[in-house]
């Protein structure tokens, strides 16, 4: 039940988390992509 | 759904169209519009790649089912992730040796001939038209619950600016979005999981008032219903064109592998955040119809502003698989049927401009079936159960093992696609063995005896002539 809990808060957070990460590299990348052609 | 839900659904929709209208730009070849100049890093291919396969199955469909049948549906549904992990481990560095390759057909011309190029792109399309139109439906029945607005109205708005962006912007469009699409998922369907939890008291709460068997691992299934299913969603999607084509679009080898692994692991844990909301949903709102239990979560659930941000993360899931396999279809037309067959004298700029026609065709197309003639998306989606009997073992023979006989992949392919039809159509799927197992154990028969009686000269590609097969098989 423990283990439960602990994914049923965990998990959630952990890949809110990793979404918002991803997005942050996501913006970079579109506005390094908005500059100019990368080769 | 009140004003301000209304103006985040809004918002959201505005920076679909920004980021698409920059992205046209970008796109100053085939290539670009295939698979983004082949320049993806890998958080960027981690996001578009879970982005993708993330659908209305993976949220609405997961949440309904485990209503239903509790976690166990859950349990086979992360097949899906052990595929894209296992594919992730195993495939996508060896299809980075197909240099100039955009789609499936293109690897199988330089193992199985030019036949089984044609049957792959054709089955290719039936694939990306089948899962475009069940993702087209979705939307309309999610802005029909959720807003209130006929179906109609709700496919031409939810579809209409993945239309644009698809057309105009290709590859580079659908990424960039893919991206934006990922976060806004990745944030508030979570988001609502934490909230629903809360409503119902915390973990201890939702236990005690949950049936037993719906947090065990088989629940009410049988163990060869399980097994049965699982492999089903193991092989059924199994590098389908959007995938193929990311692993493509990948700047190195290296960042393919990584961005699959990463999105399958973080699959596993939307499967469980979506199958928790359907818990949740079975607590709080018991006797609703089953696919109705995340969207209603949504809708009764949620305060104002979140249930905006959440129906535009519902929104998120299934545009950006209905924008992967948009693009997929329109690239694989031209590159395994419109070039080799009709005009392989195609240059670029025409081959941009028939791709672009083409997204736009088969874009308007699945929308007209999905409003008119429902029954239709129906058929293509029959067509995508065809994928794993006929492809998937005779793409991994040739990538992982450089297998190569026009013979065996031919007939193979042929035996694959006609057992999972007569099991389907003729058997009607006895012992509850599903048309794809069956196939596959077709396909797989075929394969092997095909290619021990095939000739013994030049029965494999090896890595390092990889490179000089494509030159035979490119146009």
């Amino acid at each position: 039940m423990a283990l439960y809990s602990i994914l049923l808060i965990g998990v959630p957070i952990a890949v809110a988390a990793t979404a918002v990460v991803i997005g942050v590299a996501g913006v970079r990348n579109y506005l390094r992509e908005l500059r100019g052609p990368q080769e | 759904v009140r004003t301000l839900d209304w103006i985040f659904v809004c918002l959201y929709f505005g920076l679909l169209v920004v980021i698409g209208a920059q992205s046209v730009r970008r796109v100053r070849s085939s290539d670009d519009f295939a698979v983004a100049g082949g320049r993806i890093t890998w958080p960027i291919l981690f996001a578009t790649v879970a982005a993708s396969f993330l659908g209305g199955g993976s949220a609405m469909g997961n949440a309904g089912n485990v209503y239903k049948d509790g976690y166990v549906f859950m349990f086979a549904f992360c097949a899906f992730g052990v595929q894209i992990i296992l594919v992730g481990r195993f495939m996508v560095h060896r299809l980075r040796r197909y240099e100039g390759a955009h789609t499936v057909g293109d690897v199988m011309e330089v193992h199985y001939g030019r036949g089984a190029r044609l049957v792959t792109g054709a089955l290719s399309l039936g694939v990306c038209a089948g899962i475009l139109g069940g993702q087209i439906l979705a939307v309309g029945t999610l802005l029909d619950t959720l807003f209130g607005i006929s179906p109609l109205t709700g496919i031409l708005i939810g579809m209409g600016v993945v239309l644009l962006y698809a057309t105009f912007g290709g590859m580079w469009a659908v990424v960039q979005t893919d991206v934006l699409q990922f976060v806004v998922l990745g944030v508030f369907v979570p988001l609502a999981l934490l909230i629903g939890l809360a409503r119902v008291g915390g973990p201890h709460a939702l236990v005690a008032h949950l049936p037993a068997d719906h947090l065990t691992f088989l629940g009410e299934w049988t163990l060869p219903a399980f097994i049965g299913t699982f492999v089903t969603f193991l092989l059924g999607e199994t590098l389908t064109p959007p995938f193929t084509q990311r692993a493509f679009s990948a700047s190195t080898p290296e960042v393919a592998r990584r961005g699959y692994l990463v999105s399958g692991v973080f699959s596993l844990g939307f499967y469980f955040i979506t199958a928790s909301i359907g818990l949740v949903a079975l607590v709080l709102y018991p006797g609703i119809e089953t696919d109705q239990a995340l969207p209603t979560i949504v809708a009764r659930l949620l305060p104002v502003g979140v249930a905006g941000l959440t129906v535009a993360a519902l929104l998120a899931v299934i545009q950006s698989t209905a924008s992967s396999y948009l693009n997929s279809s329109a690239i694989v037309f031209v590159k395994d049927i419109y070039v080799p067959f009709v005009r392989p004298d195609a240059g670029d700029r025409h081959r941009l401009l028939v791709q672009r026609i083409v997204t736009l065709v088969v874009g308007v197309a699945a929308v007209g079936f999905a409003i008119a003639a429902p029954s239709i998306i129906d058929a293509f989606v029959l067509a995508f159960n065809l994928w794993a009997p006929t492809v998937v073992l005779p793409l991994i023979a040739a990538v992982v093992w450089g297998l190569r006989s026009p013979a065996a992949g031919l007939a193979s392919m042929l035996a694959g696609g006609g057992m999972s039809a007569f099991w389907y159509w003729g058997l009607h799927e006895p012992h509850g063995v599903s048309s794809i197992i069956a196939g596959v154990a077709a396909n797989a028969v075929v394969f092997a005896a095909a290619y021990a009686v095939a000739p013994r000269r030049a029965r494999l590609v090896r890595p390092e002539d990889v490179s000089l097969a494509m030159e035979g098989a490119l146009r």
